[in-house]
């Protein structure tokens, strides 16, 4: 995505605008022919007149001049001479338009490179680095290369800087000066060749490989973790978070808890890293790092942003709080993490869903209502009576016992993956589901996915066709948006893989698809997520409007607002950010749902 | 109602022979009390002027017209008290020869109604409004942050970053509008330091005056406050 001089806030809130008022009518050719042909059929002169309305209203919202009083002739002449698009013209005109507005979303880099910038000391002069370069010295230099939350790395990174300078045991600000980007070539495994060993000695191999790339990972974790920051990659367990958290203390992030404290939306990291970057930063499907490494990476993530329910990220905010120093929050921290989940070890659990699931430990943390004067500050307690209090409230504990069916082994999971549960989102996503299946809808046939523009065709004939029409995009960021569309689409439902088939068409078209979509078949709490949730809503919402008479949802405007104040609540009650024009996934939802309301 | 209120010049102004660009303003009747804070912006030839203009004309509105609006919705509300705002700035601007924007500033204001306890606040730029009760402090009014610079009085369209916000004062046993040449040395990162709030919690004005004197306040440093356990009784 190109690089802009408008602010990020400004693009983003333009999009919506744009898009809004280009689309907002949607009809094509066939919508006036149809209505041209009432007209000629009509009858008596009440029954004109009323045709005649249905006609005007049409010219109104496409925003075509007519006169009144005039003959049918002269209506059919307006239509032809009014240059109406076809409705191949409209699709290729939505494709267009969301491309272009597309182009306007800034990229995860794009995000942690302004998060970066405004949170940078200025004095430190890194600003010419890379991004990765810039978070890895700001670990380097604030947090201690991250030593103290056992994050392992330094000496790969003194390693670098001493061959560099030539001298052993540099100072900090020595290896500081002669870092440059070709320290993470470290990252980079090579490809083993076993060609020409026998099956003995390549297993042998495979084997020595194997302990050296789990190796050479241990070794460069520091590197990695400035590395999946600075380009938006969401590793699983947890780790993401935990490196989040450890971003939000070197570069002195604020926490706004209600509690004579006030809201920064500069510093704030629930908004800049577990709203903005984390939960709404879904454009990963198309980097590089994702392409056919799914299981190394979350498929998306929960939405859920700061987990309330997890005492290890309840530390973390208290230190990110407090007054400490960068290192010695993240010492401190870690510390305190590793003590309650010693001393809490095969103590048993607490049942946080009877003391009030998260609604209830979020609002330990956070006063919604800053005219209510009752709540207790937590984050005022002294380091001794909130670690006590966080062993009273709180679930620590982090051994799982087999149970003989499932999960025949004991299992010690790590302290972020301590009360993922999703309850209340799992509740909500079950009542949408069951709403569903009250409109007669069966769940393997909500898989149409994108309604705006043919994925299988596309995925068939490239984008070339498409390219041919429209020779002033860049093909090759055309290439990058239709990667995300297909992505997508995978994920709403899925894309056909289009063959011959012997059978007629109408044997074709006797059945609908039978395809499960993941998003509706979440069986777990711990597997929900926000946009899982919106994409089950989508379905639910097109079901329930399809039968609407066309010409109801003119535009996309309505079609958002609708679409918003429908399932904000569900969100809001899932513990989810609301819809916003921020994110391009709800965009892209909303704005499909537009698409299968008007176009079918 | 009690009011009590503080303003100084910071060391910028003072280093520059210039003025205190902030200006507090109050008043009260029977029934209403209003206190306003308005900051004039420092670039602006006539910053003083129109602070000066902005805290009267929002005072004068709310005590004359508080009544009516209380019963406005939140939208209404912004458009009125911002062109009211903005109209009297025109007409010194027009007096003086000058573009209103000469005469730019942030303006906050707080009318409550004595009899009540509904309390409002009309909030633009980056003022902070506080309150203290049952020995805690909260931020009622977030200065407002942005890359694109501070919303002011004279802003194309400002009535829509306005920040109107309701509230029953009977809650609370203060409240405050803090200019951010003042709120800046109360607090460390977001949180208000132990100190300050010891300091508000006990209503010790003159020592947070001090302190603030202490600290060498880059920028003009005021505050106004507002007794709100008083409410109800007959004004001396």
């Amino acid at each position: 995505m190109t690089e802009t001089n408008v602010s990020i806030t400004r693009r983003l809130a333009a999009v919506v605008d744009d898009l809004q008022s280009e689309f907002r009518v949607l009809c094509d050719e066939k919508d006036f022919e149809n209505k041209l042909n009432a007209l000629k059929k009509a009858g008596t002169k009440s029954d004109r007149a009323s045709k005649l309305r249905k006609l005007f209203d049409l010219f109104d919202k496409c925003g075509i001049e007519y006169e009144r009083g005039k003959d049918n002739t002269y209506y059919e002449r307006l239509v032809r001479d009014s240059n109406i698009p076809t409705f191949s013209d409209i699709g290729d005109r939505m494709l267009l338009s969301l491309f272009k507005k597309y182009d306007a979303y800034p990229s995860p880099e794009e995000y942690m490179k302004r998060i970066v910038d405004r949170l940078s000391n200025a004095e430190d002069g890194w600003q010419q680095d890379t991004l990765r370069l810039r978070i890895l010295k700001q670990f380097i230099k604030y947090g201690n290369y991250l030593a103290d939350a056992k994050i392992e790395g330094k000496s790969t990174v003194r390693a670098f800087a001493e061959k560099k300078l030539g001298k052993k045991s540099p100072s900090d600000e020595e290896v500081l000066s002669c870092l440059s980007d070709d320290l993470f070539n470290a990252l980079t495994i090579e490809k083993p060749n076993y060609s020409g060993l026998s099956k003995e000695e390549a297993k042998k191999a495979k084997q020595r490989d194997k302990e050296r790339r789990k190796e050479t990972r241990r070794k460069t974790e520091l590197l990695k973790i400035a590395d999946d920051l600075a380009s938006g990659k969401f590793r699983s367990e947890g780790a993401t978070k935990k490196y989040l958290y450890l971003f939000a203390m070197v570069f002195d992030m604020t926490y706004y808890s209600g509690n004579g404290d006030f809201f920064n939306p500069l510093t704030d990291v629930e908004t800049n890293l577990f709203r903005d970057y984390y939960a709404n930063n879904l454009i990963r499907f198309i980097t590089d790092a994702y392409t056919g490494r799914r299981s190394e990476f979350e498929n998306d993530p929960s939405g859920q942003g700061i987990n309330y329910k997890n005492f290890a990220e309840m530390i973390y905010l208290y230190f990110i709080s407090g007054e400490h120093s960068p290192q010695d929050k993240i010492r401190l921290s870690s510390e305190m993490i590793t003590r309650v989940k010693e001393n809490q070890f095969q103590q048993g659990r607490i049942d946080t869903t009877r003391n009030g699931g998260t609604q209830y430990y979020r609002g330990l943390f956070k006063v919604d209502d800053p005219g209510k004067l009752y709540s207790e500050d937590i984050l005022s307690k002294s380091e001794e009576e909130f670690e006590r209090f966080i062993c009273d409230t709180y679930d620590c504990e982090t051994y799982i016992p087999g149970d003989g069916e499932m999960r025949k082994k004991d299992t010690i999971v790590g302290p972020l993956q301590v009360e993922t549960e999703q309850n209340s989102a799992y509740q909500e996503y079950r009542k949408v589901l069951e709403d569903l299946r009250d409109l007669g809808v069966r769940l393997e046939n909500c898989n149409y996915g994108l309604r705006f523009t043919d994925v299988a065709a596309f995925k068939k004939n490239g984008q070339d066709t498409f390219c041919r029409r429209h020779p002033k995009i860049d093909p090759n960021k055309f290439a990058s948006f239709v990667d995300l569309l297909q992505a997508f689409n995978d994920f709403m439902g899925y894309t056909p893989t289009e063959k011959e088939s012997d059978q007629s068409e109408a044997q074709e078209w006797t059945e609908l698809a039978t395809f499960k979509t993941k998003a509706l078949f979440i069986e777990s709490p711990k597997a929900i997520t926000r946009t899982s949730l919106l994409v089950t809503y989508y379905y639910y919402y097109n079901a329930l409007n399809e039968d609407v008479e066309k010409g109801t949802w003119m535009n996309l405007e309505e079609v958002y607002n609708d679409f918003k104040e429908c399932i904000d609540p569900i969100l809001a009650a899932a513990n989810y950010q609301p819809i916003s024009g921020r994110n391009i996934i709800d965009l892209l939802v909303i704005f499909s749902s537009y698409a299968y309301l008007n176009v079918g | 109602m009690r009011i009590q209120a503080m303003s100084h010049m910071g060391q910028y102004h003072t280093d520059a022979n210039g003025t205190n660009e902030d200006v507090v303003c109050s008043g009260q009747n029977n029934r209403l009390c209003v206190i306003s804070l308005a900051d004039g912006v420092s670039t602006c030839r006539e910053a003083k002027a129109g602070a000066d203009i902005a805290s009267k004309a929002i005072t004068h509105l709310f005590l004359t017209k508080g009544n009516l609006i209380m019963n406005l919705d939140n939208g209404r509300l912004a458009d009125l008290v911002f062109s009211h705002v903005l109209h009297e700035l025109k007409k010194q601007a027009a007096r003086m020869g000058l573009a209103v924007e000469d005469l730019s500033c942030t303006v906050t204001s707080i009318l409550i109604d004595k009899k009540s306890g509904k309390m409002l606040c009309y909030h633009l730029g980056d003022s902070m409004i506080l309150a203290v009760g049952n020995g805690k402090c909260r931020v009622l009014g977030m200065p407002s942050f942005s890359t694109d610079g501070c919303i002011v009085t004279t802003t194309e369209n400002g009535q829509r970053k306005a920040c109107v916000s309701w509230f029953d004062a009977r809650a609370f046993e203060s409240v405050a509008i803090v200019s951010d040449g003042a709120w800046q040395n109360m607090f460390s990162k977001n949180r208000l330091r132990q100190d300050v709030t010891t300091m508000l919690i006990h209503g010790d004005y003159g020592t947070l005056e001090e302190y603030l004197a202490s600290k060498k306040c880059a920028d003009d440093y005021s505050f106004i406050s507002a007794d709100t356990r008083e409410m109800g009784r007959r004004c001396a």
